[in-house]
């Protein structure tokens, strides 16, 4: 169940001397969901804690290499309910010479996996595939970014709580007559709290 | 010690009068005490619940955030429970008092079956190679990232469910009469985390004077973090609060001294 962003922007305003959002004057309510936007992607990019189980690939003959939009790393993927093994380029040098140019023979199907083939958003299966089949990816993704239009994310209520201390340390940091960087030092210091928490409970090393 | 004996004293810490309030709002005080209430359960894990999930047949991932409360899962089981529980909410019936499970919690019968064990992918690769075909109870689980919950073995049986125990945020408090969820030791806590967010509007001196406020609430922390976690291995719990590096907050702010000062400007 979402939890709705833009109840924390009252809160953000008023710890901005502002009545509301009309009454800010240094910082504009896009700007904030901006700054909590950046901090849940941040957030994402550093703990990997937003996972799905994407949808299937249709895997077609003989293509090896499939494109992953969004994809902050793997951790899963089976072609038919088999699970492929992950291997690094050495590894299936060192396995088979001609590990580009392998195919699966007749009534096999691919064993491994390679991520960021190509740079990061590809992977490439080995051996080719000779046979079309569906592929399952398990992978961490980058959360929509909210907005004013739209304010739901899908995070528990604790992590709502940092974006918006967050939004807050960067407001409070900002260059200008409202720069309060004492503010800023306090938010950046509980926020650290925060992430050492996030880390511990959800984070997923890479 | 209710909500509104909360903000009352809070009110007093922050300087406002008995009457109406000045600078703080009401909503403000109250906003706050909720969000330090969270950020409590959240590094102690002082409050959980049991609900049951029911599974689809075939299915073995599923995402927890469903329920809104979710954390981390503590202990999951298969369920032989015939009610499935709702979000917790304050119930009037019980004055007030937060229910963890309102519909489960009354007939809750303990699950005889044993308890699943937690894994990680690797691992259920490892035991069985072929797991993302197998099919039946499961006897394993883990999490991904905040809610990714899988399974070792998908059920066949519709109907299948698992009683899981879960660390879970508190309900937030907004009548007058509304208790912390929290152990009531460590309602003055809410108050000390509490001033120094509201402090975060004046900056300044305000907030430095606070600050030592934030280390008491931080030292409540970890009592209650201490006391969970040896809860967590006495009931063989799979998740515990972590052993955190807490800083010192009341030396954040604190201004260098005159003869400090001097010494750099002699350097």
């Amino acid at each position: 169940m979402p939890v709705d962003l833009s109840k924390r922007i009252p809160v953000l305003c008023a710890r901005l001397n502002a009545a509301g959002a009309g009454d800010l004057v240094f910082w504009t309510e896009p700007e904030l969901y901006q700054r909590m936007a950046e901090a849940l992607t941040r957030l994402a990019r550093r703990d990997r804690i937003f996972w799905t189980v994407g949808e299937t690939i249709a895997v077609e003959i003989p293509q090896a290499v499939y494109l992953l939009p969004n994809n902050a790393g793997i951790a899963l993927a089976a072609l038919d309910a088999a699970e492929l093994r992950p291997a690094s380029v050495g590894e299936l040098e060192a396995r088979d010479s001609n590990w580009e140019q392998t195919v699966c023979v007749e009534g096999e199907i691919p064993t491994h996996w390679i991520g960021d083939y190509l740079g990061a958003g590809f992977i490439r299966l080995y051996p080719s595939p000779i046979a079309t089949g569906e592929l399952l990816i398990l992978s961490a993704k980058l959360p929509d970014e909210p907005t004013a239009e739209t304010p739901q994310a899908r995070i528990p209520a604790p992590v709502a709580d940092y974006l918006a201390l967050a939004a807050l340390q960067e407001a409070r940091d900002k260059e200008g007559d409202a720069r309060m960087p004492e503010v800023a030092q306090v938010c950046a210091s509980i926020a650290a709290l925060y992430e050492q928490t996030f880390a511990a409970y959800w984070g997923t090393p890479s | 010690m209710t909500f509104s004996n909360l903000q009352q004293r809070l009110a007093a810490r922050l300087g406002e009068g008995p009457g109406a309030l000045l600078y703080y709002s009401a909503a403000n005080q109250g906003e706050a005490l909720n969000e330090i209430q969270r950020l409590f359960v959240l590094l102690t894990l002082c409050l959980e619940s049991i609900r049951t999930l029911i599974l689809s047949p075939g299915n073995r991932f599923y995402h927890m955030l469903e329920w809104p409360d979710w954390l981390l899962p503590l202990r999951v089981s298969l369920s032989q429970d015939t009610t499935a529980g709702q979000t917790a909410l304050y119930d009037a019936v019980l004055y007030d008092t937060a229910m963890y499970n309102e519909e489960a919690y009354p007939g809750l019968v303990a699950s005889t079956a044993p308890k699943l064990r937690p894994a990680s992918l690797a691992e259920l690769s490892a035991l069985n190679a072929a797991w993302l075909s197998a099919t039946g109870n499961p006897e394993r689980y883990g999490l991904l990232g905040l809610d990714l919950l899988f399974l070792d073995r998908a059920p066949i049986v519709p109907g299948t469910k698992l009683l899981i125990t879960y660390a879970r945020s508190p309900v937030a408090m907004s009548g007058d009469n509304d208790v912390p969820e929290i152990p009531e030791g460590d309602h003055l806590a809410l108050i000390d985390g509490a001033e120094v967010l509201l402090r975060l509007t004046e900056g300044g001196q305000e907030l430095a004077d606070a600050m030592p406020a934030f280390d008491r609430f931080l030292a409540a922390v970890k009592l209650r973090a201490d006391d969970v976690r040896k809860r967590s291995v006495a009931r063989g719990y799979d998740h515990s609060p972590p052993e955190l590096t807490l800083p010192e907050f009341a030396g954040l702010l604190r201004k260098r001294s005159p003869k400090r000062m001097e010494g750099q400007d002699a350097g």
